[in-house]
């Protein structure tokens, strides 16, 4: 039970009170763009959760070298990369051997891996001292809240295009930061940081 | 006396300005967002990510295009931490404060999506020469919004600039959360955009972000992810043959593509066909739309006009005696029937249009 409550909690907390996208700004450059492509999110997230998952879970592992612990934060940047690395080629060998995806495919992989969310999981986790629970909780937490951020921002996209109404300045990119920003406003609410008004 | 409009200026232009990887392609906006809440943090982001695009797309022209973008795109990510790892050592020894401030958005950049768009869509397609007017105007674009948004959350939020006080009675602390940071983006994207749209009429920042998908279904199965073509950020369309073909449509003017379109992959030469044929049915759409908005306009005017001449009319009618009423009454029966006769007529415009 108490491993459950480990895993839903530090879940909630990386898909909610502290999402990850809105309140930290992790991978927010992935999520705009990717709310204007809506067709792949699913699957896409798919390859988030298990790259965030297993590279989360090793790292976890590797902390527990007293070695390793005591390394500076960009020596931990490199070992957290190079099992990043490692598990996009486990990735792609199966995407590839197993699946047969096409070439064009493939590429997207590198989108899914090599993005600020999916290195940012291993890094809170070593921050916050998390359990190997907590780091798949975490972990799972982040995939989730990169959905729901690609799920609202496409929403409030979908009405900005409808909407003649926008100043010619305003149109595209401006439009869809401000909306962000509102966003983020919102889960900002949920962090329990009042804003110092 | 106005610059002479060379190539070189062009691409530096369109790479910094026009095509901004922040403000217009929406790249890199992770770490501006959270990292750039001072002048401070802002030159240390500006520094390390120019440094490391400088470093990875000069790597990936001269190196890297023979592999495939597969092999690519992890070579990227590894060398991005090679490149942050002496800027890091650098900046904790001259700025320790703001090193450790910059927490582990520092590191992240060394995934930072800028990278790997530049490299994947630019430098494994282009000479050096062109490589590293990208990387520099890129490099210098992407530096410039992170100082400007770095200052002014810095000046409203804390109350300061380059950590010296200015004595502002009032600080919106909240600008210092992500939420500022979009905030800004997007006040200071629209500032830029409406500037470009003054002074250089023809370009279509607004292109750079495409939203012709947005009404797609967001479920998916997973066998497409394997099967059909993919491509979230626009490398194959967004190539420089086609600058400014991918503005935003209106709902009625997207173009349907079949299935076998879709899945058809297209070669580079087939993908700049592809982009000129769009440019060109699009241009009398544009055209077609903003001459709808002139007639409108022109519609509107001929409207007020009229009102404006039966008030007239009515008061004339009023002021004069009755000998000259039925001279009045047959003016007030003319514009009576000039009316009907203007809106059939812009009826008819506006049916042609």
């Amino acid at each position: 039970m108490s491993i459950l409550g480990s895993v839903f909690s530090a879940a909630i907390f990386a898909c909610l009170f502290q999402n990850l996208i809105f309140s930290g700004g992790y991978g927010a450059s992935e999520a705009v763009r990717m709310a204007a492509k809506p067709k792949q999110l699913y699957p896409l997230s798919c390859f988030i959760v298990w790259l965030s998952v297993s590279v989360s879970l090793i790292c976890v592992f590797l902390e527990r070298i007293a070695a390793v612990r005591a390394l500076n934060v960009f020596w931990h940047a490199l070992i957290f990369v190079g099992v990043l690395v490692g598990m996009y080629f486990v990735t792609l060998f199966f995407v590839t051997v197993v699946f047969k995806a096409k070439p064009r495919t493939v590429r997207r992989l590198g989108i899914a891996a090599f993005n600020t969310l999916v290195l940012a999981v291993p890094f809170i986790n070593y921050r916050a001292a998390f359990s190997i629970y907590e780091a798949i909780g975490a972990s799972v937490g982040a995939a989730l809240a990169f959905i729901i951020a690609v799920l609202l921002l496409n929403f409030g996209l979908r009405a900005i295009d409808k909407n003649e109404n926008i100043p010619a300045a305003f149109k595209g990119t401006p439009a869809v930061f401000i909306y962000a920003a509102i966003l983020s406003l919102a889960f900002a609410g949920l962090t329990g940081r009042g804003l110092g008004v | 006396m106005a610059e002479p409009k060379t190539p070189l200026w062009e691409s530096i232009r369109n790479s910094a300005v026009v095509k901004n990887p922040v403000l217009f392609e929406a790249v890199g906006v992770a770490s501006v967002v959270a990292m750039a809440t001072s002048v401070k943090s802002a030159i240390i982001l500006a520094t390390v990510s120019a440094l490391e695009l400088l470093v990875t797309e000069v790597f990936a022209c001269l190196l890297l295009r023979r592999l495939k973008s597969r092999f690519r795109m992890p070579i990227y990510a590894v060398l991005g931490v090679l490149v942050n790892i002496p800027c890091f050592m650098f900046f904790e020894h001259f700025t320790p404060n703001e090193a450790n401030n910059a927490g582990i958005f520092l590191p992240l950049l060394a995934v930072n999506s800028l990278i790997a768009l530049h490299c994947e869509r630019f430098a494994v397609k282009h000479t050096l020469r062109e490589t590293l007017v990208d990387a520099v105007s890129a490099g210098a674009g992407y530096a410039f919004v992170s100082l400007v948004v770095g200052a002014l959350r810095e000046i409203l939020g804390s109350g300061t600039i380059y950590s010296v006080s200015l004595h502002i009675p009032v600080r919106l602390q909240g600008l210092l959360l992500p939420f500022g940071g979009f905030l800004l983006l997007g006040f200071f994207a629209a500032a830029v955009n409406a500037h470009i749209h003054k002074k250089y009429p023809d370009e279509h920042p607004e292109a750079s972000f495409d939203m012709r998908e947005i009404s797609q279904s967001h479920i998916g199965s997973i066998q497409s992810l394997f099967r059909e073509d993919f491509d979230p950020y626009a490398e194959e369309a967004q190539t420089d043959t086609a600058p400014s073909v991918q503005f935003p449509l209106c709902k009625k003017e997207k173009p349907k593509k079949s299935s076998a379109q879709k899945r058809a992959v297209p070669k580079a030469d087939d993908a700049s066909a592809e982009a000129e044929s769009v440019a060109e049915k699009a241009a009398p759409t544009r055209s077609a739309r903003e001459m709808r908005s002139d007639y409108l306009l022109d519609f509107d005017e001929m409207l007020s006009e009229l009102e404006m001449y039966k008030k007239k009319q009515a008061e004339a009618v009023e002021d004069t005696p009755q000998t000259q009423a039925p001279a009045a009454q047959t003016a007030e029966s003319e514009s009576a029937a000039e009316a009907p006769a203007a809106e059939n007529a812009s009826g008819e415009e506006e049916a042609d249009i």
